[in-house]
């Protein structure tokens, strides 16, 4: 094929469409199939040559992160073990009392009562249905007459096939309202205490104490036990960077330098910065936040579609990639289309649904004036101010944000954005604020006496714009006489050993 | 990308070019082959690459606030790390600097503490 060194009018026109097609698609709030998303994943580990692995849908990255941090804290070994224990006669009643009723009484010890009848309620009376239908028919006979190499089958094949979506499913999409209701504003410490511990603690302790080590050289090698370690590495490796090194390679044999430029800058990179940077950064700095066992996402998603654009628009002008290359790559695009955030362990998957909500500013950015910018259908999302996450509950009604809170909070970014949700006016009003200096270089900034909440004497800040053209509010000591002295304070010098930077960025 | 001859700041972090490290300044370790010039809480650092490069924290500094030193081989570029608001890259010229990362009063703490952000 002669290499494209000159695209036409018509395909240079075309550029702006297609990048907004695939802004929109990274954008995309849309839920899909979850059997769609399953054979994307399943298209992924094929155009790989690796084996298929369950794969489980989730509602959020969030979802995920929590999910696989109960399969491998022993939930599964849990079921299995009471089913194990209660081959006989019991298995209904171990699996209530121990699995149900634990969670539940656990959680309403812990004054979580709302949460504890929710999850009974939502929970247990779908997860009863799913062990009952498909356990007591499917497992328990089997177990019963076939432990040895057969118990592996068929526990794959029944709890996968049918258990697993259910019990997945309706826990997740069940604590999603829960999430939602109760736990929006603390989920940390709700999911870690009265969810995380309770079930940690209880269930596992009190059942797989019991009934494991009965049962360990049969069951051990089954799905259960095989989520392992975060593939993250071997999976982007093979399905990500070998793709993108022999992508990039066919393209540098085939089209020109400033094609391909023009094309990283114009799809690529304008992709990348508005939803990779922007939407991808915040969601792994929060759910990092939270006290679980962090894993890193195997594959972003409609969040990390930017490559596949740019990929894929050689494709529209005619270039045609190795059918090796091109399986790959189709299989790429139909998971970025279908999907959001991936994990990848040994043995299993975690998928998560897209974001049900985005809203951002004309920039890109993360931003709602009335209440959270992202948010997955399991209740999991944050409110975020111009691209800078913010507590939920100042654009959630401001009823958390006063002057007090916004003046004093510490961390200068948020408290910027606290100032601009309120206002400066408002705060200077009521914080019956006087100017001290003002200095003409707004880069120097504006020192300002406040009269604060259950302070004695006034409080002085250096109002001031930094290089982006962001206005701060800094807090320097009561000394401070000048704004171009509060400068020098800030930056630990004395007046006269303070020099106005050349350059400000 | 800016360029400057003797004093430049890149958000809450203001830089001058100097003579000499002074006496007992401690070497700072890089991290994934990046100088962490400065930290942020939300993941948005000021970074410079390692190679060619020698990062030191002044042992006695103003109360609440760091201040780094750094002997450069070669034109080095402080990043912002933020896809959003970002400060514009710095690029200095071969030689030895100082970072000043910028501190603020807390009037209910009634005491000086690192910018955050």
């Amino acid at each position: 094929m002669k290499k494209i060194i000159k695209l036409t009018t018509e395909q240079e026109s075309s550029i702006p469409e297609f990048r907004q097609k695939w802004i929109a698609l990274g954008e995309s709030t849309a839920r899909s199939d979850p059997s769609e998303m399953i054979d994307a994943v399943n298209d992924l580990y094929d155009s790989i040559g690796q084996k298929r692995v369950p794969v489980f849908v989730m509602d959020s990255p969030l979802g995920c992160i929590v999910a696989a941090n109960l399969f491998k804290a022993g939930i599964g070994a849990n079921i299995r073990d009471n089913i194990r224990d209660n081959i006989g006669d019991n298995i209904g009643d171990n699996i209530e009392e121990n699995i149900w009723d634990n969670i539940g009484d656990n959680i309403q010890e812990n004054n979580q009562e709302k949460i504890g009848v929710n999850i009974r309620d939502n929970i247990g009376d779908n997860i009863r249905e799913s062990i009952w239908a498909n356990i007591s028919g499917a497992i328990v006979n089997n177990i019963c007459d076939n432990i040895g190499d057969n118990i592996h089958d068929n526990i794959r094949e029944s709890i996968w096939a049918n258990i697993s979506g259910a019990i997945v499913n309706n826990i997740w999409d069940n604590i999603g309202d829960n999430i939602h209701d109760n736990i929006h504003d603390n989920i940390q410490v709700n999911i870690q205490e009265n969810i995380w511990n309770n079930i940690r603690n209880n269930i596992e302790e009190n059942i797989q104490v019991n009934i494991w080590d009965n049962i360990d050289d049969n069951i051990q090698g089954s799905i259960w036990d095989n989520i392992g370690d975060n593939i993250r590495g071997n999976i982007v490796t093979d399905i990500q960077d070998n793709l993108v090194t022999n992508i990039g390679t066919n393209l540098w044999a085939n089209v020109s330098d400033g094609i391909r430029d023009n094309i990283v800058k114009n799809i690529a990179g304008d992709i990348e910065e508005n939803i990779k940077e922007n939407i991808k950064e915040n969601i792994q700095h929060d759910i990092r936040e939270l006290s679980l066992a962090y894993e890193n996402a195997t594959l972003w998603g409609n969040h990390d579609i930017g490559w596949i654009a740019y990929a894929s628009f050689f494709e529209t002008i005619g270039h045609r990639y190795p059918a090796a290359l091109e399986i790959k790559l189709k299989a790429q695009r139909r998971y970025h289309e279908t999907c959001g955030w991936l994990y990848c362990f040994d043995g299993m998957a975690f998928v998560s649904q897209r974001p049900s909500v985005v809203k951002l500013d004309d920039n890109a950015r993360l931003h709602c004036e009335t209440g959270t910018a992202i948010k997955y259908a399991d209740g999991y999302g944050f409110c975020a101010w111009h691209g800078t996450r913010i507590p939920d509950g100042w654009v959630d009604g401001k009823k958390s944000l006063d002057v007090k809170t916004a003046i004093t909070w510490a961390n200068i970014e948020q408290r910027r954005a606290a100032i601009e949700i309120l206002g400066w006016a408002k705060i200077l009003k009521e914080l019956d604020a006087k100017v001290i200096d003002a200095d003409s270089d707004p880069l120097i900034g504006t020192l300002v006496e406040v009269k604060l909440p259950n302070l004695r004497n006034p409080a002085r800040f250096l109002r001031v714009k930094c290089g982006t053209g962001r206005e701060f509010a800094i807090g320097v000591p009561r000394e401070i006489k000048t704004a171009i002295q509060g400068q020098a304070w800030m930056n630990g010098l004395s007046l006269s050993e303070f020099t106005c930077p050349e350059v400000r960025t | 990308m800016k360029t400057f001859n003797q004093t430049a700041a890149q958000g809450e972090i203001h830089i001058k070019k100097i003579n000499s490290i002074p006496h007992g300044a401690l070497p700072v370790k890089a991290e994934n082959g990046l100088y962490i010039i400065g930290h942020s809480e939300t993941g948005h650092c000021h970074v410079m690459t390692m190679e060619r490069a020698q990062v030191f924290e002044a042992a006695v500094s103003p109360a609440g606030m760091r201040v780094l030193y750094a002997i450069l081989d070669e034109p080095k570029e402080l990043v912002h790390q933020r896809p959003h608001d970002t400060h514009e890259t710095i690029v200095h010229a071969p030689g030895m600097y100082e970072f000043r990362l910028g501190r603020e009063y807390d009037h209910y703490a009634d005491l000086a503490r690192k910018q955050a952000d």
